[in-house]
């Protein structure tokens, strides 16, 4: 067909739809890695890109070669190698889409701007089809809002490339507001890979239809200002976010502006509130803070542009609304491990391997029964496991089971070792007697030692050691001692009997040096046959080193 | 006619034992780039383990297409009229999918059912063998197929890994999340339950991690079907195999090697095993 500028095209052959398929799966092509680094829904696989161009492969396969006509028997089979073909979920909605257009082309050897709308809608009406359980801010929505956009442009206008123009419009429109639609997506600030994909491939489609060369296509981003718009009043985020501060009032407002920064105004606004969460684009940006005074933060705002949906609460009367909230999230998390240490390092480690809550408490400082019922009551959890590790902490540790109105139970873990070792046995999906259960079955996994300086002389089991001398201490007994750490350090390990393939984990204290950890680490190292060495910074007060053999 | 029974390469059945019970196995495919490898077929564990360690890009694997499927339908449709379909969890793998598509594009008299095996693995592939055999012994589809979902529950699953990074990148690590984030080195002991992947606990050393293994293992004796599978570690595996060997009095520890398409989730250094449990009132 003739491609004179400004003649109407009324409809289109072989040669026409060849060039779109090509022109649409190079387009493909050119911007895989981009697809494939978009995909976060239903699951972070990365390869919705890869997974429709492979699709797009199999139905070009199935494409008459150049010269040889399209039948509408070649775009049945067409439409069944797609099908075939498909990969991934995004694959299959592509080729369902497409077995929709070909059954809507009706077996027509030329087709203009109505055949191609009514195509469309059976398209989309397959795709729709094609999964168990539609999700909207998807390809499925993309596909459409193409349809509908085309059923539209028919009614008026009978160009076909400036028909194809208006459905490519509608799939950058419906892409980069499927972050409205779909909270992961705006979570993660991006529009949906499968629709990019097939937006893609529409606007590669449209320069082959053109008889273009394929430039580079611009790719749609997500529409952050509507996703503002449309987020809710008070988002699961907020909630979260606000567990800890509840005084003052809550503001929370619309702006609507130009070259509205979101992440600047945040920052203006952590300077002025607290548990601020911002969200939004360049033309609206929606904000929640809680505030002691409301008037800076509504200032602030008018100084940015126009407020709309103010509303500005008093946290006390919110306060209750915010109790139940969390009620609620606490059925989702029914059990949490409360662990007693004192350190930074072994706070993060308890931390990180699970615990909710760490309360600072060790042999010099041994919290009080109130204390541990206060950390209790504050997690929010329904029942709790609590890890005193600390022989001298178990006590008050009880105290507080018959106490509190929660269901505690406690691991009589006596060292910061067996303490770990019982955390790693915890697991969130496992019945609470279970755990409790398991985690004092660890206990006896492990063997727990200390090295540290003594505070004066003394002989206690035939062991000798003089105010300022190192000691090595194998479950709180004094067991080596010398003036030497390092040599301290590897007699205690001797002591504490490693086997082939032992682990010992080594937890630097406050006051060691991280060079001297790891020196000592090597001496192990040397000294023991097939053992493996870990070194931890504990960050613990007194103790030089804290160490676990197992 | 005999029921025929098909299932996906991720059972990783050994071959022989597939050719011996007459089970028909579709490959999933592996990919390196552009390249394209039929799972087991075109390319083999070993082989696999080798470059996804080497290869900066990770390979994906995608499902069997429903091109796959109908092909395999079209062809035991030959030979029976009756063919149940078992296949990995539709939680962890769209293959589900592609297989009841290809039974809508299934032309022929054959009757096709499709059974969410809501495990992964050997947990699949025991199911499998229970199908098998129960086809085997003359069962109608029906009976077969009731055979199987009655079996769904007895059918579990545990693995070690050596890490969980592959897991994570993958987007497979579903409950198991719980798990990331731990200053310490561990090692994580999984299961799949609801047809998801579940923590189940942590092990400070490789050794505990296997000792626990064998102690879950041996909690859930009676048991009628008992399988390790490896990703890299062959011999490690052969040994645990042994170990095992003494809970299962009256059958063989089946040994296997991880696929790729579950390997690549699971990376190098995985164990697994998978276990058949005797239905309650059996014994």
């Amino acid at each position: 067909m003739a491609r004179g500028t400004g003649a109407t095209i009324t409809s289109i052959d072989s040669e026409d739809l060849r060039r779109i398929l090509v022109q649409g799966r190079r387009a493909l092509e050119d911007n895989v890695e981009a697809i494939n680094a978009l995909n976060v829904f239903p699951v972070p696989d990365g390869d919705t890109g890869t997974n429709m161009l492979l699709t797009m492969k199999a139905l070009e396969e199935e494409t008459p070669n150049a010269g040889g006509q399209i039948t509408p028997g070649s775009v049945t089979a067409m439409a069944r190698g797609a099908l075939l073909g498909a990969r991934g979920n995004s694959g299959v909605i592509f080729a369902q889409f497409f077995q929709g257009l070909a059954r809507g082309l009706g077996g027509k050897e030329r087709f203009g701007v109505q055949d191609l709308a009514s195509a469309l809608a059976e398209g989309s009406a397959a795709a729709y089809k094609a999964v168990g359980n539609p999700v909207e801010g998807t390809m499925l929505t993309v596909i459409r809002e193409m349809a509908e956009a085309a059923q539209q442009k028919a009614e008026r206008d009978t160009d076909f490339v400036e028909m194809w123009d208006v459905v490519c419009q509608a799939a950058r429109r419906s892409v980069a507001k499927t972050p409205t639609l779909l909270p992961v997506l705006r979570e993660a600030g991006v529009v949906d890979a499968g629709g990019l994909g097939l937006c893609v491939i529409m606007e590669g489609a449209l320069s082959g239809l053109r008889d273009e060369e394929l430039g580079v296509i611009e790719l749609p981003a997500p529409d952050m200002d509507a996703a503002a718009a449309t987020a809710q009043l008070v988002s699961e985020a907020f909630i979260d976010a606000t567990e800890e501060d509840l005084y003052g009032y809550c503001t929370q407002f619309l702006i609507q502006g130009e070259g509205l920064d979101p992440d600047d105004v945040r920052e203006r606004l952590e300077s002025l509130a607290t548990s601020t969460v911002v969200i939004g684009g360049d033309a609206m940006v929606r904000i929640h803070v809680h505030a002691e005074d409301p008037g800076p933060i509504v200032s602030f705002g008018v100084s940015l542009g126009t407020l709309s949906q103010v509303s500005i609460e008093n946290m006390d009367e919110q306060h209750q609304e915010f109790v139940a909230a969390r009620r609620e999230k606490q059925e989702l998390q029914p059990v949490g491990v409360l662990a007693i240490a004192s350190g930074d390092g072994l706070a993060d480690v308890f931390l990180g391997s699970g615990a909710a809550h760490v309360l600072s408490g060790g042999d010099t400082m041994n919290p009080s029964t109130r204390e541990i019922l206060d950390a209790v009551e504050a997690m929010g959890a329904e029942r709790v496991i609590v890890l005193p590790n600390n022989p001298n902490i178990i006590g008050a540790a009880e105290q507080a089971v018959t106490l509190s109105s929660r269901e505690i139970a406690i691991i009589p873990t006596e060292s910061i070792p067996q303490g770990i070792s019982a955390l790693l046995s915890f697991n969130s999906t496992q019945e609470f007697e279970d755990n409790v259960r398991e985690m004092k079955q660890s206990i006896g996994a492990v063997v727990s030692g200390a090295v540290c300086n003594a505070q004066r002389d003394a002989e206690l089991g035939g062991v000798r050691v003089a105010e300022g001398q190192v000691m090595g201490l194998l479950e709180r007994k004094m067991v080596v001692s010398g003036d030497d750490r390092t040599g301290v350090l590897c007699d205690l390990v001797s002591e504490m009997g490693p086997d082939d393939g032992s682990l010992i984990t080594l937890y630097w204290g406050a006051d060691t040096r991280e060079t001297e950890a790891k020196v000592a680490a090597e001496e192990l190292q040397n000294r023991f046959n097939d053992i493996e060495v870990e070194v931890v910074f504990g960050g613990q007060p007194h103790y030089n080193y804290i160490l676990s053999v197992e | 006619m005999a029921v025929k029974v098909i299932t996906d390469s991720t059972a990783d059945l050994p071959p022989a034992l597939a050719e011996e019970l007459g089970v028909t196995v579709v490959p999933a495919n592996v990919h390196f780039g552009e390249e394209v490898y039929r799972d087991g077929v075109e390319i083999t564990g070993d082989e696999f383990y080798r470059r996804l360690v080497a290869s900066s890009r990770l390979p994906f694997t995608s499902q069997p297409t429903p091109g796959d499927f109908l092909s395999a339908y079209d062809e035991i449709g030959q030979t029976t009229d009756e063919i149940i379909s078992i296949h990995v969890s539709a939680k962890l793998s769209g293959t589900l999918n592609s297989a009841t598509q290809a039974r809508e594009e299934y032309g022929g008299d054959c009757r096709i059912e499709i059974i969410d095996s809501m495990q992964a693995l050997m947990g699949l592939g025991l199911l499998v063998i229970a199908a098998a055999e129960a086809a085997n012994r003359g069962g109608s589809l029906d009976e077969v197929a009731a055979k199987t979902r009655a079996a769904l529950p007895n059918v579990g699953f545990m693995g070690l890994l050596d890490t969980l990074e592959y897991l994570e990148k993958g987007g497979r690590i579903g409950k198991a999340q719980a798990f990331l984030g731990s200053l310490l080195r561990v090692k994580p002991l999984l299961t799949i339950r609801d047809g998801e992947v579940h923590p189940l606990e942590r092990a400070r050393t490789r050794a505990k991690g296997v000792d626990r293994m064998c102690q879950l293992v041996q909690e859930l004796m009676p048991l009628e079907g008992l399988a390790v599978e490896y990703t890299t570690t062959a011999d490690e595996a052969r040994a645990l195999a042994q170990r095992l060997q003494a809970f299962l009095p009256q059958g063989e520890v089946i040994l296997s090697q991880i696929g790729p398409a579950v390997g690549t989730h699971l990376g190098p250094g995985a164990l697994s095993v998978a276990f058949r449990q005797q239905a309650e009132g059996s014994a």
